[in-house]
């Protein structure tokens, strides 16, 4: 794959799109009708179904704390998610390393000392992989939380943004990451402007820091809107149904 | 004043949900729609026991711990102001074993915020004859009693928790309650087909209107269970008759109301 | 969903079931609704979504790939057929019991099952060594009851372009597929047998029969879980049931399919995008 062809002459991304554009962003809350709160999230092609359990009975008495609830993240990557089909071990460092990510981002943010005692479960199956995994499941998991009405202080919006050929660009999708892009993940408090997580994985000059960062920071803002709008597009539809 | 759901920050009162705000005076809070249940002392809940600990049952009602039943809560059989011996910690499953399900009231909250669960009426106990259902919590209301006896020969408890029990009806007369066999696992011998019938379709009715989030009591099951009557019992599990069963039953409750 | 179920509630599903009027008012040969959708999943060759009204929900999914295939050393035979590998995986987003660990045995068991009874079935491909690998994926609620080998998967290299439809060599329909087998799997509860079991219904099963059967009605496989025991009279009953609901199933299946392709054509043909609703559908 020749850089040459990630970056057009007239400014377009391999997939038509302006750097500073975001993908196709879909969603829907309340798929699963078992768990407490889920949600379903699609980045253009990179689709995640995000699962949220409690809070509920903690299963193993000694994990438990006497003053809040405790977090349990798990990620699921189905093996047909990517180009080839790849049979992934629960154990992978890689996907645990990514549940962790999820569970810090999630643990500052949700108002665990409601719940004592108990237990959360989230619960992340990626359907199709096409780039920004991480990215998805976290606004995945941000709204399945709230489907499930726990409290948080805020929404999580996170977005990927990375310094393609002479540009920052945002929402990188599969090829652009798998070439020698470097890529930045964030997640961000929409309404303090605060970043809860941060995580980068290859080389990027300090210089073009600022610029990929404030790109991506815009990312999430945008995030933010879709994912508000979902939301309060269902909370009221069930208040209607609800106030007969 | 904050309530449920909000938070301060900055001398500002946000919320911490996605919800519905109440207002009650100067008390502002933020209901969610879709929560585990959480109750008030004085509801009736349906739990499901799920373990048996030393001189209490651990109950299962949907909430965000595991409730608790006291042997001290229990009626005793051989009279209901029977003493407590030590015989009856060590025959605990001989009450109540993990699986069971019974109707009991919240008595109290504990520390932590787990119920604490009485049976201590001669309505509340053991429940049989029937089957069960679970429906979200928020769609039960609060109402005078949990406990209907329906046109069809059905009884329906409708726990505060979701889980609501529908059963063939059992005349009981509350004087002469034989306590002996209150803990029995019997179901009584002569449910017939009709009666079979008449359950299963209440209970597809009532699930039918949770598909829908709309609310539950007994009049809107008596409803729906006309609007029914139309549809074959099999058929009910099909999405559009259950659409179509739920919105004659709320017309004809608006109908009434207006 | 309850793993706990009380004697006075098996004892009331095990007299219904006996005289035919089940806890949900259905009969016991009765399915719940099934709602099935094609093509879900844009970068495999085929896949497909059920739903079961009850809130069961399975993803299946196809891949063609390059790849070995065994040689029988001394007849050669077996150069020219494909190769079927299977892969069942629970998810913990479906159910509480499924999370950590608590999923591996269910699939092993699930996976071994799928494997067997598609390895017979030899889809010979035009193009030789190519083997085609479903995955599937299950939310499940309280047990998979039916394990649809959907035809669906035999839309093996699908058809993406329109316009390349009758090009032969880009897209090509897997051969084979009208063998493809149904699985039935029939709960023994009491002395009789029931399909699709509720939750509660699962927990009251002594044993449980899987049943494969092809388009022609012949068995393509037999697996019997659970550590109950089934009376050989009843066994053979169970056996010939499954037969015909199988056969039964898979002409609704047929047709359900060939809907779908129907609408989506005249859907093509007057130029309106094909939008697959996946989990948007409700």
């Amino acid at each position: 794959m020749s850089r040459a062809e990630l970056l057009s002459p007239e400014g377009l991304r391999i997939d038509g799109r302006r750097p500073a554009e975001l993908r196709k962003i879909t969603s829907t809350t309340c798929v699963l009708s078992q768990a407490d709160g889920s949600a379903y999230l699609e980045h253009g092609n990179t689709k995640v179904l995000a699962a949220v359990y409690g809070p509920r009975e903690a299963r193993h008495r000694a994990l438990v704390l006497h003053d809040r609830a405790i977090l349990n993240v798990e990620l699921n990557v189905a093996p047909f998610s990517t180009g080839e089909r790849r049979r992934r071990s629960k154990n992978d460092k890689r996907l645990l390393e990514m549940a962790s990510f999820v569970k810090q981002t999630f643990e500052p943010v949700v108002i665990a000392t409601l719940y004592p005692r108990s237990q959360i479960d989230i619960y992340l199956q990626v359907i199709q992989h096409d780039g920004g995994t991480l990215q998805a499941c976290i606004n995945a998991t941000t709204m399945a939380l709230i489907d499930a009405g726990i409290a948080m202080t805020d929404y999580v919006c996170a977005c990927t943004a990375g310094w393609v050929e002479r540009e920052a660009a945002i929402d990188l999708n599969y090829i652009e990451e798998s070439s020698d892009t470097s890529e930045v993940t964030i997640a961000m408090l929409p309404k303090s402007s605060k970043i809860t997580l941060t995580q980068m994985e290859s080389r990027l000059h300090v210089d073009k820091l600022e610029e990929v960062f404030r790109l991506a920071g815009e990312g999430c803002k945008q995030m933010y809107e879709v994912m508000d709008k979902t939301i309060r597009d269902r909370a009221e539809d069930l208040a209607r149904k609800m106030a007969v | 004043m904050r309530g449920h759901g909000t938070y301060i920050e900055n001398e500002k009162v946000v919320s911490s949900v996605a919800g519905v705000v109440d207002r009650v005076n100067k008390l502002i809070s933020v209901r969610p729609l879709h929560t585990r249940y959480t109750g008030e002392i004085g509801d009736v809940v349906v739990g499901r026991i799920t373990e048996v600990a030393q001189k209490r049952w651990k109950v299962d009602v949907s909430a965000r711990q595991d409730a608790i039943l006291m042997l001290s809560s229990i009626n005793l059989p051989g009279g209901v102001q029977r003493r407590k011996q030590e015989s009856d910690e060590l025959q605990m499953r001989s009450f109540f074993m993990e699986g069971d399900l019974v109707v009991a009231e919240v008595q109290a909250f504990f520390g932590d915020g787990a119920y604490s669960l009485h049976t201590r009426s001669l309505k509340y106990g053991k429940l049989r004859n029937g089957s069960f259902i679970s429906v979200p919590p928020a769609l039960v209301q609060r109402c005078k009693s949990h406990f209907h006896s329906l046109a069809c020969g059905v009884d329906v408890i409708l726990g505060l928790n979701g889980y609501i029990w529908v059963s063939a009806h059992v005349p009981q007369n509350l004087d002469e309650i034989d306590t002996e066999l209150v803990y029995s696992n019997k179901n009584k011998e002569d449910i017939t087909p009709r009666d079979r019938e008449s359950i299963a379709r209440v209970g597809n009715c009532i699930r039918a209107l949770a598909d829908e989030f709309i609310f539950i009591n007994d009049t809107i099951i008596s409803f729906a269970y006309e609007a029914s009557l139309q549809y074959k019992l099999k058929d009910m599990n099909k999405k559009e008759i259950m659409h179509a069963i739920a919105t004659e039953a709320t017309t004809a409750v608006d109908n009434m109301k207006g | 969903m309850p793993s706990l179920i009380s004697p006075a509630e098996r004892d009331y599903i095990l007299k219904g079931i006996d005289c035919n009027i089940r806890a949900d008012g259905r009969q016991r040969p009765d399915y719940r609704e099934v709602i099935l959708e094609t093509g879900v999943i844009s970068q495999t060759s085929g896949s497909a979504r059920i739903r079961l009204a009850g809130g069961t929900d399975v993803l299946v999914s196809v891949k063609a790939d390059i790849g070995p295939v065994l040689v029988d050393p001394e007849t050669g035979e077996g150069a020219d057929k494909g190769q079927i590998i299977c892969n069942v995986e629970c998810a913990p987003s479906a159910s509480q019991q499924f999370e950590g660990r608590g999923a591996d045995e269910l699939n092993n068991e699930l996976t071994q099952m799928m494997t067997r009874f598609l390895s017979h079935n030899t889809t010979s491909l035009s193009t030789s060594s190519t083997s085609s690998t479903p995955a599937s994926n299950s939310n499940g609620a309280g047990g998979i009851n039916l394990i649809p080998k959907t035809e669906v998967q035999d839309l093996g290299d699908g058809n993406f372009d329109f316009e390349v439809l009758d090009d032969a060599e880009d897209t090509e329909v897997v051969e084979g597929r009208e063998d493809m087998p149904i699985c039935v799997t029939l709960n023994k509860i009491g002395a009789r047998h029931i399909v699709d079991a509720s939750p509660l219904e699962e927990l009251c099963t002594e044993a449980k029969l899987v049943v494969a059967v092809n388009r022609s009605g012949e068995l393509c496989g037999l697996q019997k879980g659970q550590d109950g025991g089934i009376e050989p009279s009843l066994l053979l009953e169970m056996i010939q049931f499954g037969k015909t609901l199988g056969q039964t199933l898979i002409k609704q299946l047929d047709a359900k399919i060939k809907a779908e392709a129907d609408a989506d054509m005249i859907k093509r043909q007057n130029g309106q995008p094909v939008v697959k609703l996946g989990f948007f559908a409700q």
